[in-house]
């Protein structure tokens, strides 16, 4: 099993239509100022490498880089950590984000053996299996089956006593659901998805960190 | 109805035994004897099969007043069902001449195949060879056999027959199959059907879900897995049958081995347990936690109406019961109604209640109540349209009728056809006379207040399958 690239990650979820951050890739201190002006201010930071999984857990993100010389001291940081603790990792730059906060879910999709894909809807965030809020289906999802999936959750529920600009978002996050669905449906080789944090705040749906994990062997449809 | 492929394995006319031995402690010999008695352990159940039974065997002229042939090929009549109890190394043969006999169903009893290495793997694909070239269903290999009741067959090496009745039961585990039937015994818990599935090579548990759909004798399915060849083919027929008549499932080995390790937070969440889950209650299906529960439930979902407004009342002759109860009703989530202004009223003007009563939910009619008091309390509740359902306790005091108190929702049973009624009956043999009079007629009655209250929550979760479209 290994982790899909960034890049690749991120060209999937365009691909599909799937509402991802603006991002830029620094390679090296003086793409800092033009990452920004893509992306927006504030600004997050993480270390891009195939090899991190579990970004936070590492150490390598940095939050609210609000003009270019907190990018550069950052930047400059970042590489650091890596020289110091990290000199066996191969690093392909620095991922630069704009910072959406909000409410946090995690959508998520494995491969069962017995079932096939797998659909998670929860509360989401670093330790989203630690707040135990979370349901799942069985792929297909329908639109209906989606949004009962996320009314089984209390974060779901929480959502739908919002109002209208949450019940756009409620509904957004359904279509985000079946999407996931249907592109497990049709891949051999995607063996597990986390989109976690996806962020919602007012109608805004955001999928702030994507990772998916391939099977090589793709030995089951 | 047109006839299906699992017809012969459940109403089978003829069935044949073979490697039927003389050895009592042998596979073939309780097999035989339970077809031809109905039970190793005779019990006031027991049975001898309707239909035809023949027995091979090679070495012996007849076996328990049963003749023997040397080979299926030698009976001169039909046979729908071949029950196999031969060794693993000679089923392959065995099969064969089934094949050439036309048998189209069988039961494998042994074991050794996928479960015993790379030599029972060779043999079970031999065994799928056979199957294939002529046609034939077959249970196991390693399962319990079949039983049902109706037929009086005990095609299976269970130890007794149990009583006749309305749940259907399909077990992965014989030896749970076998145990549950001798519990079924001496509960007076009724089937209509046990089958033990065994390794699920040819027929699985889907198959057997499929065709119970359509079994009139049964009105609920039992399901007890660990595991699942075919998981969508599972759920299609778990969403068909569910349509047709509530499905119960219990699920074994739950425990989440190797997810710690897991790389995303979806598979750490997404544990074999919590799938399964997931998977059976998108299929309408009710789950359960323990075995009793999965009986428990069955009988209040086959023999009750659902509850198609969640909101219920409780009656009780004991304060503590009824309060341990409406807590139970709280922690499942079931809704106490706000009993109307005018079914008090009802209930004052009968002039046979208590002054004291306590007019509200739970309704406590007081430790002295006799019958009639029951019967105007069940009466003005029930007819209350913002009540769904009932649970009615009963505690044993001195001037308690119990037999009397059954009768009086025997007959609420009769005029609110569709409301349910759950009891519970605590105590023991002095209201025996009451559980007696509700277990003829049907009314599911628990030893406990919170077995009541789950038998509720399935009746309202029944409910609401039954309107779901997805």
């Amino acid at each position: 099993m290994v982790l899909m690239e960034q890049a690749k990650a991120e060209a999937l979820l365009r691909k599909n239509n799937l509402p991802f951050p603006k991002t830029a890739i620094i390679r090296s201190e003086k793409d800092i100022p033009q990452a920004l002006k893509k992306t927006g201010l504030p600004a997050v930071f993480k270390i891009y490498s195939p090899q991190i999984i579990h970004k936070l857990e590492s150490g390598t993100v940095i939050m609210g880089i609000s003009n270019i010389e907190a990018g550069v001291k950052a930047y400059n940081s970042m590489m650091n950590t890596v020289k110091k603790r990290m000199k066996k990792t191969k690093i392909k730059g620095v991922l630069c984000q704009e910072q959406v906060s909000g409410t946090e879910v995690i959508i998520g999709m494995k491969r069962d053996k017995n079932f096939g894909p797998v659909i998670v809807f929860g509360a989401g965030g670093t330790h989203a299996e630690l707040l135990k809020d979370s349901a799942m289906m069985i792929s297909p999802l329908t639109k209906a089956l989606a949004e009962e999936l996320m009314i089984k959750t209390n974060i779901g529920k929480a959502l739908l006593k919002e109002g209208s600009r949450a019940a756009i978002a409620f509904s957004k996050l359904s279509t985000i659901l079946i999407k996931l669905s249907a592109l497990a449906m049709s891949s051999k080789t995607i063996d597990q998805i986390d989109f976690n944090p996806v962020i919602i705040l007012g109608e805004r749906v955001t999928i702030v960190d994507a990772k998916i994990m391939i099977d090589e062997k793709g030995g089951r449809g | 109805m047109k006839s299906r492929p699992l017809d012969p394995l459940f109403n089978p006319s003829s069935i044949a035994v073979i490697g039927a031995s003389r050895r009592d402690n042998a596979a073939g010999h309780g097999v035989l004897k339970n077809l031809v008695t109905g039970g190793v352990f005779q019990t006031y159940f027991c049975k001898p099969f309707k239909g035809k039974v023949f027995a091979v065997n090679p070495n012996a002229a007849e076996i328990l007043g049963v003749k023997c042939y040397s080979s299926v090929l030698e009976i001169e009549e039909q046979v729908n069902l071949a029950i196999i109890c031969v060794p693993a190394e000679t089923v392959i043969p065995v099969l064969k001449e089934c094949g050439k006999k036309k048998v189209k169903a069988a039961i494998i009893i042994a074991a050794g195949f996928r479960e015993a290495g790379q030599k029972g793997m060779l043999l079970q694909k031999k065994i799928d060879e056979v199957a294939k070239q002529y046609k034939i269903r077959y249970l196991g290999p390693n399962a319990l056999g079949i039983i049902r009741t109706s037929w009086a067959m005990n095609a299976s090496f269970s130890p007794t027959m149990p009583r006749s009745g309305d749940v259907a039961f399909v077990s992965q585990s014989g030896a749970l199959a076998d145990s549950i039937i001798d519990w079924a015994v001496s509960h007076r818990y009724g089937f209509s059907a046990v089958v033990s599935c065994g390794n699920q090579e040819n027929i699985d548990a889907a198959d057997l879900i499929e065709w119970l759909a359509d079994d009139e004798e049964t009105k609920a399915i039992t399901v007890y897995l660990e595991g699942v060849p075919d998981g969508q083919k599972l759920m299609a027929a778990m969403k068909a049958a569910s349509k047709k008549k509530p499905i119960i499932a219990l699920k074994g080995g739950k425990s989440a081995a190797g997810h710690a390790a897991a790389q995303t937070h979806t598979a750490a969440i997404a544990t074999e347990y919590e799938i399964f889950k997931a998977a059976f209650s998108q299929c309408n299906t009710h789950i359960v936690d323990t075995v009793e529960e999965l009986f428990d439930t069955a009988k209040a979902l086959a023999q009750q109406p659902v509850c198609a407004q969640k909101e219920i009342a409780i009656i009780t002759n004991g304060g503590g019961a009824g309060v341990l109860c409406a807590d139970y009703c709280h922690e499942l989530g079931i809704p106490l109604a706000m009993i109307k202004e005018s079914t008090l009223k009802k209930i004052d003007d009968s002039g046979k209640m208590h002054r004291a009563y306590s007019r509200r939910n739970p309704m406590d009619i007081l430790g002295d109540a006799l019958p009639e008091r029951y019967e105007v309390a069940v009466n003005a509740l029930l007819s209350d349209p913002g009540i769904g359902g009932l649970i009615v306790i009963q505690t044993m005091q001195t001037m308690t009728n119990s037999r009397k108190d059954a009768e009086v929702i025997v007959e609420a049973r009769k005029r609110f056809p569709e409301k349910p009624i759950i009891c519970t009956y605590l105590g023991g043999m002095l209201s025996k006379p009451g559980m007696d009079v509700l277990d003829s007629h049907n009314i599911p009655d628990y030893n406990d207040t919170r077995k009541a209250a789950l038998a509720m929550k399935a009746l309202i979760e029944r409910a609401v399958f039954v309107k779901r479209k997805v």
